[in-house]
């Protein structure tokens, strides 16, 4: 979408924060996306996937923007579950074997944490755009949004390790954005299956 | 001598079989608590196994009961065991989960059974696949209860401690879990560490016993099966059986019970090498044979040491004692060893020795004297006096008279320097004295007779054996008087005269005799004042007595610038400084007693012959000459004392006769 000429962009450094660690590449789960502050209008939804493959959610970050359908097929010849309990975006997809998919809408512009009710380490995050100008960060860090309306507005900034991240611009910026992130969170989040019970049984 | 010593012996002897058996006795005990501890620690074995066991089932018990109590758990197995469109399971996801959950919980085996017993799902593929399981304790106690159940799952190669537990999707089995722990040699390890032993857990296959698991090598395992079908384990009499047998080349005491209330658990064989009870014992032998050595060896210097310090001097005492029995009166040996007691008993032997030589001798000397004598000699001096002193009256009294109206006179005995000596009755008590009559030389001025007065009023105070009595003294128209006790005898001047030199046991009973009578006079305060041989009686009665006691002598009046006058008396027996004219103390007596005693000793006088007046001139101006060239035979002992007599300066001579007795004493072999 293209409503003005503008373009916002900056590039991204991670950091672990005292007790973590980070490995090569997570800086590209960082997502991101731009609000005007006088509004963004309405995005075009669309249909995205997140596959089940090797007891592992790909990818593990996806922006897409509200309204959108995200699809999970489950490529494992296991059989896996996907469930959220994120508020304003609850489902249960159910368990399902190898070749089959269930899918869901995202209306509400949010960040939806999904997990697996049977494998503890499988996690991704949908993250819901309010607008039609979001993208991901490259494998350097740097990030661009085109097209963008002159004036002020809210980058807002995304990663798992880190959480929401928002910056205050007027554009055109003078110069590219330079944010430093600090990983402060677990590569696994910490959550229980859907029914409430632990991972791991208590007996050892 | 010859008992004790060979009581000596037994009783060493004895302490070496004392030691021995000893000895033998705690390398028996010592064995005997090796095998008792080794024992015990086999009996642990068991017990640890049991507990370890009871440990591991509980746990396994427990883990299948929560994974089947899980919904998600078992519903998502019940999910995977709807057939697909094919008639197949989803065997992939339950094994993926069971693997899951295996890594999760420490186990080693996690299988899924279907409802009939037959294997759906096995982690480690321990059990063929399909493979019916009905039969087995654990499942088909399961099968029929429906409540969790534990036992034993032999595989191929390995056997397993398991649990089993129905997975139930509300009122519907869906199948049963059962989950596994392998019993391998970690386990074993275990069970050893507590226990302290080797283990081996032994079963039955069709190919005859196999050690599962155990803490000891591919070797030891092989025989140890070999052994085990000889004794028909792990099947029959295995409860607490206790047995030792060789197994390559060593050999091994070992416990065998059952591993398990259940058969196909087999048996545990916990297993201890010899060579640690042999190690147990060496250590013990080891001390035994240090403290056993060390125990006989002071036993041995024991005796050595009792034999040298006791039994020889002893035995030694014993045969001088016996030769005194027999009459040798030969000196008793020194001993430098045998402790107090015996140096006691050697002092007391060799005293009596010399006492009864002594008394040999003197006995011998005596009669000699007898066989010599002729004619009876009395109290009194008996030879001329060198000097020719008129007494006066008192050479006036005749026999018959009665002098003070007490002494009745019976005959004159004899006259000396001081005056004349009568045999008379003491009317008064009735006694036969010798009464003395001081003639007017015996005095030399007022000074003198003083002295004389004091002297002889402190000698009637003594009283010893080797003292005659002075009984009473007065004094009768100017005559002095003095009745003292009567003695029979001969002087020693008369003695010396006859026989020479007194032998030398002889000698020193009369030396310590005159020695003792004087340091009796010198204990008394008082001074003898004029002792010479001629004043000293060897008694009848075998009594030396000193006469004469305070007649002291008159000073010769020696002028060394006038040698060549005349003396006024005899200057023989007077000290240097009696010679210059000083009346006699105890110093003087001393000098008089080393005279006497060089006299008695080598028949000589300390100084050369000649005239008076040379004799005077030798004394004041020269040292005695020394007794071992009058008598070179003459003991060291008796010399140095003899010499420390004879000190020219008073100062540096014993003090008195007592202290002249006490080295007199010592000089006693």
């Amino acid at each position: 979408m293209s409503e003005g000429s503008e373009r916002v962009a900056g590039r991204i450094e991670l950091d672990a924060a005292p007790g973590q660690q980070i490995s090569a590449g997570e800086t590209t789960n960082a997502v991101v996306y731009y609000v005007p502050a006088r509004g963004a209008p309405r995005p075009k939804a669309d249909r995205y996937s997140v596959v089940t493959r090797n007891k592992r959610f790909e990818p593990q970050v996806l922006i897409v923007p509200a309204g959108s359908t995200v699809s999970f097929p489950n490529q494992d010849e296991i059989l896996h579950n996907v469930f959220s309990q994120s508020p304003g975006a609850t489902f249960d997809l159910g368990l399902y074997g190898e070749g089959q998919s269930a899918e869901t809408v995202f209306n509400r512009a949010t960040v939806v944490q999904i997990f697996c009710n049977v494998h503890h380490s499988m996690n991704t995050n949908v993250v819901v755009a309010p607008t039609p100008w979001f993208g991901r960060v490259g494998a350097d860090g740097s990030f661009a949004l085109g097209g963008l309306p002159a004036g002020p507005g809210t980058l807002s900034i995304w990663h798992p390790r880190v959480g929401m991240v928002t910056r205050e611009v007027t554009l055109p910026l003078s110069a590219p954005l330079q944010e430093k992130l600090l990983a402060t969170k677990p590569v696994i989040p910490d959550h229980q299956r859907k029914d409430g019970a632990s991972y791991r049984p208590p007996a050892r | 001598m010859r008992l004790e010593k060979i009581l000596l012996l037994l009783a060493c002897a004895l302490a070496l079989v004392l030691v021995a058996t000893a000895g033998a006795l705690i390398h028996h005990g010592a064995l005997a608590d090796a095998r008792n501890v080794a024992a015990q620690r086999l009996a642990a074995a068991a017990l640890a196994h049991d507990a370890q066991q009871e440990m591991r089932e509980r746990e396994l018990l427990l883990l299948t009961r929560q994974l089947a109590g899980d919904k998600g758990f078992v519903g998502y197995i019940a999910q995977s065991l709807q057939p697909s469109a094919s008639g197949a399971i989803d065997t992939a996801s339950i094994r993926d989960l069971l693997d899951e959950r295996r890594g999760q919980l420490g186990i080693d085996v996690a299988m899924v059974l279907d409802s009939q017993g037959r294997t759906l799902v096995d982690t480690a593929s321990y059990q063929p696949t399909q493979s019916d399981l009905a039969q087995h304790s654990a499942v088909s106690q399961v099968l029929s209860t429906l409540e969790p159940a534990s036992g034993f799952l032999r595989g191929r190669e390995r056997g397993m401690q398991v649990a089993v537990a129905p997975l139930l999707l509300g009122a519907s089995s869906e199948g049963l879990l059962l989950a596994g722990k392998f019993i391998d040699d970690d386990f074993a390890r275990r069970i050893g560490a507590i226990a302290g032993t080797d283990i081996a857990l032994l079963t039955s296959t069709p190919a005859g016993p196999q050690v599962l698991a155990g803490t000891i090598n591919a070797d030891v395992r092989k025989e140890l099966a070999a052994v085990a079908v000889q004794r028909g384990w792990p099947v029959a009499n295995t409860a607490g059986e206790t047995a030792t047998f060789a197994i390559a080349g060593s050999r091994w005491l070992a416990r065998a019970s059952p591993a398990g209330k259940d058969a196909a658990a087999g048996s545990l064989i916990a297993l201890l090498p010899g060579s640690a009870i042999d190690a147990f014992v060496a250590a013990t032998d080891r001390s035994l044979w240090l403290w056993g050595g060390v125990l006989a060896a002071l036993a041995v210097l024991l005796t050595a040491l009792l034999w040298i310090v006791w039994l020889r001097p002893l035995d030694t005492l014993a045969r001088s004692a016996a030769g005194i029995t027999g009459g040798a009166l030969e000196p008793v040996p020194a001993t430098r060893s045998g402790g107090a007691g015996i140096a006691a008993i050697a002092r007391a032997l060799g005293r009596l020795v010399g006492e009864l030589r002594e008394t040999r001798d003197f006995e011998a000397y005596s009669a000699d004297l007898l066989r010599q004598r002729t004619r009876s000699s009395e109290t009194g001096p008996r030879a001329a006096a060198p000097i020719s002193v008129d007494h006066g009256a008192a050479a006036q009294v005749t026999a018959g008279s009665v002098l003070a109206d007490r002494y009745e006179i019976y005959a004159r005995v004899g006259a000396g320097q001081s005056g004349v000596v009568y045999r008379a009755l003491d009317r008064r008590h009735g006694e036969i004295v010798a009464l003395k009559l001081l003639g007017p030389a015996a005095i030399a001025g007022a000074e003198h007779a003083n002295r004389i007065k004091e002297l002889l009023r402190a000698g009637a105070r003594v009283q010893h054996a080797n003292v005659a009595r002075i009984r009473d003294v007065g004094q009768v128209d100017g005559v002095i008087h003095i009745a003292s006790e009567y003695v029979r005898g001969i002087s020693l001047k008369d003695a010396l005269s006859r026989t020479g030199r007194i032998p030398l046991y002889a000698a020193l009973r009369v030396s310590r005799e005159i020695c003792a009578g004087l340091a009796a006079i010198h204990a008394a305060g008082t001074t003898h004042g004029a002792l010479n041989p001629a004043n000293i009686v060897l008694g009848a009665g075998a009594d030396t007595k000193l006469l004469d006691i305070g007649l002291v002598a008159r000073p010769p009046g020696f002028d060394h610038h006038q040698p060549a006058r005349p003396l006024l008396s005899d200057p023989t027996y007077l000290s240097p400084q009696q010679i210059v004219g000083q009346l006699a103390n105890q110093h003087d007596d001393v000098y008089a007693l080393g005279l006497i005693l060089t006299e008695i000793f080598t028949a000589r006088l300390p100084q050369p012959h000649g005239s008076a007046s040379e004799l005077c001139l030798a004394r004041i101006e020269r040292e005695a000459t020394a007794p071992s060239r009058l008598w070179t035979e003459i003991p060291a002992p008796i010399e140095t004392l003899l010499l420390h007599c004879l000190e020219r300066d008073a100062s540096r001579r014993l003090p008195n006769a007592t202290a002249v007795l006490v080295e007199l004493e010592r000089c006693r072999p």
